[in-house]
């Protein structure tokens, strides 16, 4: 074993380049494998480390929880964690809500309410009150210090008159990071200040919590485990929510984000054994005589498959070390770069460090990364091991070429003699132009998504017309407050007539659009989780209505049925808002949809029509043509989105009078087109970045193949080309050789990759688009990305082709002829 | 007779000092028009670097060396590359055939390197004259020793070079094959006037030529 050693040992100085091809293969496929792998297990790690910090530490929630409900809750061992809440009053303020609530010490933890105390704490007994600087303001405190005594108008509920209440402030809270919108604060007070208002039988909670492990438990499946436990505390089931966020993140492993890093891990393997397994391969056949001296020395089958294999391993031993070293120190960066970047950028979070580099990880990263190496030994190994002697001995690489002529030409050109020895090797050559063709069809495949990224178009998803989108944040059937829900608010709509006459009188202000949103009671839909059920039977639903140049917008992508403007509008037919759920929500075209309109002055207009079609996905779950809401003849104000366009240099004023307009108004929700653009441009920016350093390293392995082909080519032919030399070649006709071959390999690669990228990414771009993937518009083919890329490659292949030759020549022409591979 | 091939005091040293080795001294040799002279010489003797330098594929470390009245060494690299695909045609002892081109390409290659049209009814001419008229198309790989020889000579002859260097053309080769590829080397350029000068370890294969000249250890001697 000692001699198969030393052996592979001096087969890998000899081929000093192939070895340090291979080895640099092995490094950048370790090194992609485990900044894949680290950062999904970062991601991952992340998220469930910071699910709590984003979304909550409690698995779900049960309202109108009374004491003996609570009890039994505490009882059951399924629950840990459990908080208690309430709403312990309400207060009076300027032109914004502001409410009192009692949370005992868990609950508060649970919704990470100790993190945001900026000085003092949380209230723990009488009139002690917690609250940020904003509920004070509201309030009529501008500057609250701890300790000081402010007084507030209070009422426990609707049917209670204010009183005057003295309370202590022994906490001030951050400020929230709703920009100057927000419209609802809260302030805290203390479970002795609660009891004081609600007696005992008078006094309903909100229960938060968390499971134990043993209850099996996902984001999924949540929603039905937490309503049979709620069962068993007598909760009935409309009082039981989920915390959606928690669960994905805290009890999901994750699978997206694994099948993303398998998938491109695959992608990864695939370049990587081809790649290995050619130079392997190459290097072989150029050898192949060597082994079978080997073998007729007497060294077994197992012994020259041993041969190969601690070639590799040796060199796989240098190469996944180094590998995955680089790939962790990437990871890292990548992860501060991108994730808590990202994050701190969108929230104004503390989150809990996680490591991204995890032993496990690195070690089943080192593990694929082994077996890489090893698929692609395994052929070379074989090819090696069944070598007869004789054959071997008196093997030359192209005598196993079928053809004994060729046809040939009648005078021999540079151009001639390139095309007859790639031709020669036609299976090097192929093998090559395919490998590098696979890393180029990836390239343009990725750019045809990448490139195609319309970053103002993402933006328009956020804020479609002019400069400033304004909104109405409503639900439909909030029984607990009513105040909230759409037909209610427009009774009196914020953004109605009297609102849009002041944004149009605003001095640089261009236009003004509206668009309609109705409620209206429909049939209940058992199959459909997102309807709001009523008391009196039926469900509320939001109705949109969209005039013609809306209607087409919505209708480019994912749309069922019908989606033409007119033949909608002459059928007065009606659409479903989201085709993808269309099915799974009960629904079938053709149906006949039953409405009642409900208008504000409470008038209800019955409206039946039939489900024509789907959009994508659109403002709200049904629409309707502008021609048919005017047929329905419902009298009010509908409007629930105005956006508003104005003078480029304007910009910056009308937005600050719009604020100063809505300020008052705590239901309506602004947006800006400029930061909606600046955030799709990083985002965009980020993706970008994250796919062309990806098929970059791997267009780097698949250009390692081509210089191991041009390399061996080269080396193999050491004699012939001096041969060509002595009978009359010069350098600059060798120079054209070479730099020929490579053309013509570049030529080959951006065959491939043209011909099967451009047709599969335009596919890619198509599926993109119908299913709403960021940013999809118009589709143009990304010719500064393939320029970029062809030119790259011809780049790097010319320059290797340039050494080569200068390289070759160092020897003298004699060498050369009495050279023996 | 025209002096096609002369040297003027030629050396080749390799190494320095105790460890140089004098390849070939002083070789001061004259080769005319037409002529077919043989060198022989042992292993080792400097017969294969002095026919590297008559064939400027090797700087010598003194002397000079002129053909057709030139220069050699005076000229530039791809001066001298030209010049020699128009003026030097070489058989080697491996044949040193592209494995990758035809037999006709490869007898046409000097030809087609130096951007000239073949003159095709003097390369069959040579081929008939050589027997590979029915292997024009067959690749070099599937031919015998002797055969990949022939196509060496033919390509020597294709472009009517001022001389032919022949390295051990029949060192790779059987006697009986040997004997016959010689005797066509020599029919072959007495019929087209090619000066030929043939390197051998073999006694009896140089008495074909005309003048056979000895080497040994460096030193160039006429035979008598």
């Amino acid at each position: 074993m000692k001699t198969i050693t030393k052996l592979a040992a001096s087969n890998l100085r000899q081929n000093r380049t192939r070895s340090i091809l291979i080895a640099l293969s092995v490094f950048l496929s370790t090194f992609l494998l485990t900044v894949i792998a680290e950062f999904g297990n970062g991601l991952v790690s992340h998220n469930r480390a910071n699910a709590g910090k984003i979304a909550g530490n409690f698995c779900g929630q049960f309202n109108s929880v009374t004491e003996e409900q609570y009890g039994a809750i505490t009882k059951r061992s399924e629950f840990i964690a459990v908080g208690r809440m309430a709403r312990a009053a309400e207060a009076e303020g300027e032109g914004a809500k502001l409410g009192l609530l009692w949370m005992d010490p868990q609950a508060a933890e649970n919704v990470n309410l100790p993190d945001a105390v900026a000085e003092g704490r949380l209230p723990e007994a009488g009139h002690e009150l917690a609250a940020s600087k904003e509920f004070f303001e509201k309030a009529g405190f501008s500057d609250p210090k701890l300790g000081d005594t402010v007084t507030l108008s209070v009422r426990r509920d609707l049917a209670s008159k204010f009183m005057e209440q003295e309370f202590t402030v022994c906490g001030i809270l951050r400020p929230s990071d709703a920009s100057g919108f927000q419209k609802s604060f809260q302030g805290y007070v203390s479970g002795e200040f609660y009891g004081s208002l609600f007696p005992e039988g008078q006094r309903s909670y909100t229960v938060n919590f968390r499971l134990n492990e043993s209850v099996a438990i996902n984001a999924d499946i949540g929603e039905e485990v937490l309503k049979e436990l709620g069962a068993l505390c007598g909760i009935e089931e409309q009082h039981v929510s989920k915390n959606h966020a928690y669960l994905m993140w805290a009890y999901d492993p994750g699978t997206e984000t694994m099948m993303a890093c398998i998938g491109i891990s695959l992608i990864v393997i695939l370049v990587s054994v081809v790649v290995i397994y050619n130079i392997f391969q190459v290097g072989i056949v150029q050898k192949i005589q060597e082994y079978g001296k080997i073998k007729a020395l007497g060294a077994t089958k197992k012994q020259l498959k041993q041969l190969i294999f601690r070639e590799g391993m040796a060199l796989a031993a240098i190469g996944i070390p180094l590998g995955l070293a680089a790939g962790s120190a990437a990871a890292v960066l990548l992860f501060r770069q991108f994730v808590l970047g990202s994050g701190e950028m969108i929230q104004d979070v503390d989150f809990v460090q996680v490591n991204v580099v995890s032993v496990p990880v690195l070690l089943l990263a080192a593990l694929i990364a082994w077996l890489t190496v090893w698929l692609a030994l395994k052929k070379p190994m074989r090819l090696v091991a069944s070598i007869s002697p004789v054959e071997a001995v008196r093997y030359q690489e192209n005598t196993k070429a079928k053809r004994a002529a060729r046809k040939g030409k009648k005078n021999v050109t540079v151009l001639g003699m390139t095309c007859a020895s790639l031709q020669a090797n036609r299976k090097r050559t192929l093998a090559t132009i395919l490998t590098m063709g696979l890393s180029c069809v990836l390239f343009v495949v990725l750019s045809n998504f990448a490139g195609n990224i319309d970053v103002a178009f993402e933006a328009r998803a956020q804020v479609e017309y002019g400069q400033f989108f304004l909104t109405i944040d409503y639900s439909l059937a909030d029984k607990a407050y009513p105040e909230n829900n759409l037909g209610e608010i427009q009774k009196n709509n914020p953004l109605g007539k009297e609102f849009q006459e002041k944004l149009k009188s605003i001095p640089g202000v261009t236009k003004v659009w509206k668009r309609a949103v109705f409620p209206a009671i429909k049939e209940e839909n058992p199959l459909d989780e997102d309807s709001q059920p009523l008391e009196g039977g039926g469900s509320m639903v939001a109705v949109c209505v969209l005039d013609r140049e809306e209607f087409e917008l919505y209708g480019i992508s994912g749309a069922l049925g019908t989606v033409d403007y007119g033949q909608v509008a002459a059928e007065d037919g009606i659409l479903y808002g989201y085709s993808h759920f269309l099915e799974q929500e009960g629904y079938t075209l053709g149906e006949e949809i039953k409405l009642e309109v409900q208008a504000p002055d409470g008038k209800a207009l019955p409206f039946t029509a039939e489900l024509v079609g789907s959009f994508g996905h659109a403002p709200a779950m049904w629409a309707i043509t502008e021609d048919t809401w005017e047929k329905i003849n419902a009298e009010g104000e509908f409007e629930e989105s105005l956006w508003v366009d104005c003078e480029e240099q304007a910009k910056q004023q009308v937005e600050a009078q719009i604020r100063e307009l809505a300020a008052g108004m705590p239901r309506v929700q602004m947006e800006t087109y400029s930061s909606a653009l600046s955030q799709a441009k990083y985002q965009t920016r980020v993706m970008r970045t994250g796919i062309y350093a990806f098929i970059g390293i791997v267009g780097l392995i698949g250009f390692l193949n081509l210089a191991n082909t041009i390399i061996t080519g080269i080396v193999t032919r050491k004699r012939e080309l001096g041969v060509l030399q002595a009978v009359g070649m010069t350098n600059r006709q060798l120079n054209q050789m070479l730099q020929l071959e490579g053309i013509l390999f570049s030529a080959g690669t951006a065959a491939v990759s043209l011909a099967v990228g451009c047709p599969l990414g335009y596919a890619v771009f198509q599926y993109a688009k119908k299913n709403g993937i960021y940013g999809m518009n118009h589709y143009h083919v990304p010719v500064p990305e393939i320029a970029l890329m062809l030119g790259t490659v011809a780049v790097l292949q010319g320059l290797l082709s340039y050494c080569l030759s200068r390289n070759l020549r160092k020897e003298s022409l004699v060498e050369r002829i009495n050279y023996h591979g | 007779m025209e002096t096609i091939l002369r040297t003027e005091n030629l050396c080749k040293y390799y190494g320095k000092g105790e460890n140089q080795v004098r390849a070939v001294r002083s070789a001061s040799i004259s080769i005319k028009q037409g002529e077919f002279t043989a060198i022989v010489g042992k292993s080792g003797s400097g017969k294969s670097t002095l026919l590297h330098l008559l064939g400027g594929l090797d700087y010598p470390t003194n002397g000079k060396a002129w053909v057709k009245d030139k220069d050699i060494f005076s000229m530039k690299e791809e001066e001298l590359a030209v010049f020699r695909r128009r003026n030097i045609g070489f058989v080697f002892q491996a044949f040193n055939l592209v494995s990758s081109i035809n037999v006709w390409e490869n007898i046409v290659l000097p030809i087609g390197l130096d951007s000239r049209e073949t003159d095709e009814s003097f390369v069959e001419d040579i081929v008939k004259t050589l027997g590979m008229e029915h292997k024009i198309h067959s690749l070099p790989n599937t031919l015998s020793g002797g055969q990949q020889q022939r196509v060496a000579i033919a390509r020597a002859l294709a472009s009517r070079p001022a001389i032919i260097l022949a390295d051990e053309p029949t060192g790779n080769l059987d006697s009986k094959t040997s004997d016959e590829v010689v005797a066509l080397l020599k029919a072959s350029s007495q019929k087209y006037g090619q000066t030929v000068v043939m390197i051998t370890h073999d006694e009896d294969i140089a008495q074909i030529a005309d003048r056979i000249l000895s080497i040994e250890d460096g030193k160039v001697v006429e035979q008598g």
